[in-house]
């Protein structure tokens, strides 16, 4: 299938399962990939790694930021600073992210953000408390940027998927261990549902939700 | 009227609008009150207008942000108090601008209080309630409803107070770990208005002299109550889940919005459609 074909795809996140998976799902698409990692917290390194991204194939048309942190620690034992500091592995790189997505798309023409995060943005865990308050940010913001998007009529949707418990990779991503109620779902699962909402059947949805869990957040 | 005789609170930011409020409504509850923040003509009005009603509390100066300071406040409260029941995660900022005008540093600033802070306030009342109450006690996280519903304007926000709401949930599964019975609930108000219905400074800074008076008009037609709410509507909500009345409430998400996020406006206006 090459419903992506001559498209480009920037994708954050390639160093966890979901975000290798996006890779492989997009370049399966037909669609050029552009995997993109930036860990910085200048604004101009952020500015200038994007326009890099935009001029290697002179187009982009789907930003997907699957940058992900899983850290299980409880409450008492972590310091303000171990606690912000995974809050803003998610927090702060998906807002920083976003922000220069919606920036570029901008420029380019319009396009879709894709914010992959995690179903633990609706239903809580013990001992992952930075990631589920960043979950929820993420999930927040994506909304907020899709309405402003919306409003400005500048050709962006802008979503959220919202990844289930997924093993394998609990450095990055909740498993068993988290989420002992949930079905397991796998990275290329989650995949295909940012795969989705890059596509055109997907066109008229914005700020939505998707969860990818085998039905778990139904219960 | 619900009784909270025998319990010590502490609310945050108790120096201004919506923690003066629930440190009032708390007090007149009958809860023993420590208040902090970092203004002190604003802890000096809250104190006056306590006495006035005949109501007391203590004020100690604290920056949430600091570990250090609410080390500060929980030995003094175990010193003077001696037993901690309720925290009130109540300071809070909010800056609202397009994507395009936010920086890094506006998100750091709303992430230091929203976040980092409510984050300090949860482990040291943890600790502080498991030394002194036997592991039992309520905290609220005062969120906003950006965390329930989308709104323009509020990428940063939004990522801050999803986070405040968020944590008060997953410090409720934590709460009963290690023989403790804390609860923990997060609270999101409306449009909240002090004095008659005057636009607040930051609506004003956001839309403008008159969008701001539109802003409170749309605001209150919108608004299946049919008008705004009063920090006071957030400090009885608060009193209740300080209370023994909400012994299994906890990890909940409770909206005081005189119904506006049940509803087809939520936080905004409409969208218009991009067709």
């Amino acid at each position: 299938m090459n419903r992506l074909r001559g498209k480009v795809a920037v994708i954050l996140g390639g160093e966890n399962s979901v975000g290798r998976a996006a890779v492989a799902a997009f370049t399966a698409a037909g669609a050029h990939v552009v995997p993109l990692a930036v860990a910085s917290d200048d604004e101009a390194i952020w500015e200038r790694s994007f326009a890099q991204a935009a001029a290697r194939h002179g187009r982009v048309d789907f930003v997907i930021n699957a940058t992900h942190s899983c850290l299980r620690k409880s409450i008492g034992d972590l310091s303000a600073d171990d606690f912000m500091g995974e809050f803003n592995r998610i927090g702060e790189s998906s807002w920083l992210a976003q922000k220069y997505a919606v920036l570029t798309l901008r420029r380019t023409g319009g396009g879709v953000i894709v914010n992959v995060t995690s179903v633990l943005a609706r239903v809580a865990a013990p001992d992952c408390a930075a990631l589920c308050a960043a979950a929820r940010g993420v999930l927040m913001s994506t909304k907020s940027a899709a309405l402003e998007c919306a409003r400005a009529k500048d050709d962006i949707i802008v979503s959220a998927v919202l990844a289930g418990r997924i093993e394998g990779d609990p450095q990055h991503w909740p498993d068993g261990s988290l989420l002992p109620a949930a079905p397991t779902v796998t990275p290329d699962d989650v995949a295909q549902g940012v795969l989705f909402l890059a596509t055109d059947g997907a066109a008229y949805m914005t700020g939505v939700e998707l969860p990818v869990d085998g039905g778990f957040l139904a219960t | 009227m619900i009784s909270l005789a025998g319990k010590v609170a502490l609310v945050t930011g108790g120096t201004a609008g919506l923690g003066r409020a629930t440190v009032q409504s708390l007090a007149e509850a009958g809860a023993a009150v420590v208040f902090t923040g970092r203004n002190a003509a604003g802890a000096d009005e809250t104190l006056r207008r306590l006495r006035a009603a005949g109501l007391a509390a203590r004020f100690l100066p604290q920056d949430v942000t600091r570990d250090e300071d609410w080390r500060r406040v929980m030995a003094d409260i175990m010193a003077r108090e001696a037993r901690l029941d309720v925290l009130v995660n109540n300071s809070g900022v909010s800056r609202l601008k397009p994507l395009a005008d936010l920086t890094l540093a506006d998100l750091r600033f709303l992430t230091g209080v929203n976040v980092r802070g409510m984050f300090l306030g949860i482990k040291h009342g943890f600790a502080a309630m498991e030394l002194s109450a036997g592991g039992r006690g309520s905290i609220v996280n005062i969120s906003a409803l950006n965390a329930l519903r989308g709104s323009p304007n509020s990428t940063a926000y939004a990522i801050a107070k999803g986070g405040t709401t968020n944590l008060a949930r997953a410090a409720a599964q934590e709460g009963r770990q290690q023989g403790r019975a804390i609860r923990v609930n997060a609270v999101h108000p409306g449009v909240l208005f002090e004095e008659g219905d005057k636009p607040s400074p930051g609506a004003i800074a956001l839309y403008g002299e008159e969008g701001a008076k539109q802003f409170v008009r749309r605001n209150i037609e919108t608004t299946p109550m049919g008008r705004l709410g009063h920090p006071r509507d957030i400090g009885s909500t608060v009193v209740f889940l300080a209370s023994d009345l909400s012994l299994q409430v906890t990890g909940t998400e409770i909206t005081v919005d005189g119904g506006r996020s049940a509803g087809e406006f939520g936080t905004h206006h409409g969208v218009p459609s991009q067709r």
